[in-house]
């Protein structure tokens, strides 16, 4: 009889430390959570910011105006913003870093280079603050987007990367998310 | 008359020793930390029971009790906060996003191209 009561209480003290783990894990995993939504609200503010400036800016080369529009899409709407961040993480999980295509963008932004340095600058923020907006927005619980987050600090990358999230969404408003960006 | 500054005095030491008592504690809450300092603090709550004769497993239900209550505070801590800073996030995009999207000319000409029936919105 004694032996069956230490049984119980070893079983209940397994049960309530399997349980403390468990909550514990999960509550570490929903702070990490919240980590990554400050940071993702502080990013997409930074890019509204920076956007706002480029977007009302006469300068800004229409090519460059309609990829931030669809940057801007893709940040403010959830079915754009998965769609972008899915385009990012097959990208990156396909690690072809030589497949660094732009569609012609970094022509235009070479231009504006030469012209106003300083909407370069701001071009690039913009593109940076899109790209951490979207990894922390969709990322948590993707190892993989947090170990290459650190490939969006190369400029060219961050450009292939801007250029492949344009064309999806450009695919997505052709192929009917536009009711979506309607509604945006 | 002495006898009341005497008394105002001894007031004035208890008061001060209150304070310092407070102070030790806060400074050793800031030192180990809150989670550390309510844990040892229900712990010696424990064997003080035990040693006033309280019974033992009413002092086990008791921990148990406050651990369980210390493990779901802590889970829902976290979980309104990722709920805050979703809700945030989410503000953040419907205001400022949506404005910006809006106010751009070049809304109308990616959502609705010429030839696809037009303003839609019109």
């Amino acid at each position: 009889m004694a032996s069956m009561s230490v049984f119980a209480a070893a079983a209940l003290g397994m049960g309530a430390g399997a349980l403390f783990t468990g909550i514990s894990n999960l509550t570490r995993s929903l702070r990490e959570r919240a980590a990554c939504l400050k940071a993702a609200n502080r990013a997409t503010n930074d890019f509204y910011d920076i956007a706002e400036r480029l977007l009302a800016d006469a300068s800004v080369p229409d090519r460059l105006k309609h990829a931030l529009y669809d940057l801007t899409l893709a940040v403010t709407d959830k079915e754009a913003g998965t769609i972008a961040f899915e385009a990012i993480l097959e990208w990156m999980e396909a690690g072809d870093r030589a497949s660094t295509s732009t569609s012609g963008l970094a022509s235009v932004l070479d231009g504006l280079r030469k012209n106003r340095g300083d909407l370069y600058d701001d071009f690039h923020n913009a593109l940076r603050a899109a790209i951490a907006a979207l990894m922390f927005a969709y990322g948590p619980g993707h190892s993989k987007v947090v170990v290459e987050f650190e490939a969006t600090r190369n400029q060219s990358i961050m450009l292939a990367l801007m250029s492949r999230v344009d064309r999806v969404i450009s695919e997505w408003i052709a192929n009917g998310g536009s009711t979506q960006g309607a509604r945006a | 008359m002495a006898n009341k500054g005497k008394a105002s005095g001894s007031k004035n030491a208890g008061k001060e020793r209150a304070v310092a008592v407070i102070k030790g504690y806060t400074d050793s809450v800031e030192r180990i930390g809150p989670d550390a300092a309510l844990i040892g603090l229900i712990v010696i709550l424990g064997f003080v029971a035990l040693m006033v004769g309280v019974d033992q497993w009413a002092v086990i239900g008791f921990g148990l009790g406050a651990w369980v209550l210390w493990v779901v505070t802590k889970f829902a801590n976290a979980y309104l906060e990722v709920r805050r800073q979703q809700l945030e996030l989410d503000r953040t995009r419907a205001i400022r996003g949506q404005e910006i999207l809006e106010s751009h000319p070049d809304r109308q000409k990616r959502l609705f191209p010429p030839g696809e029936g037009g303003d839609r919105n019109g």
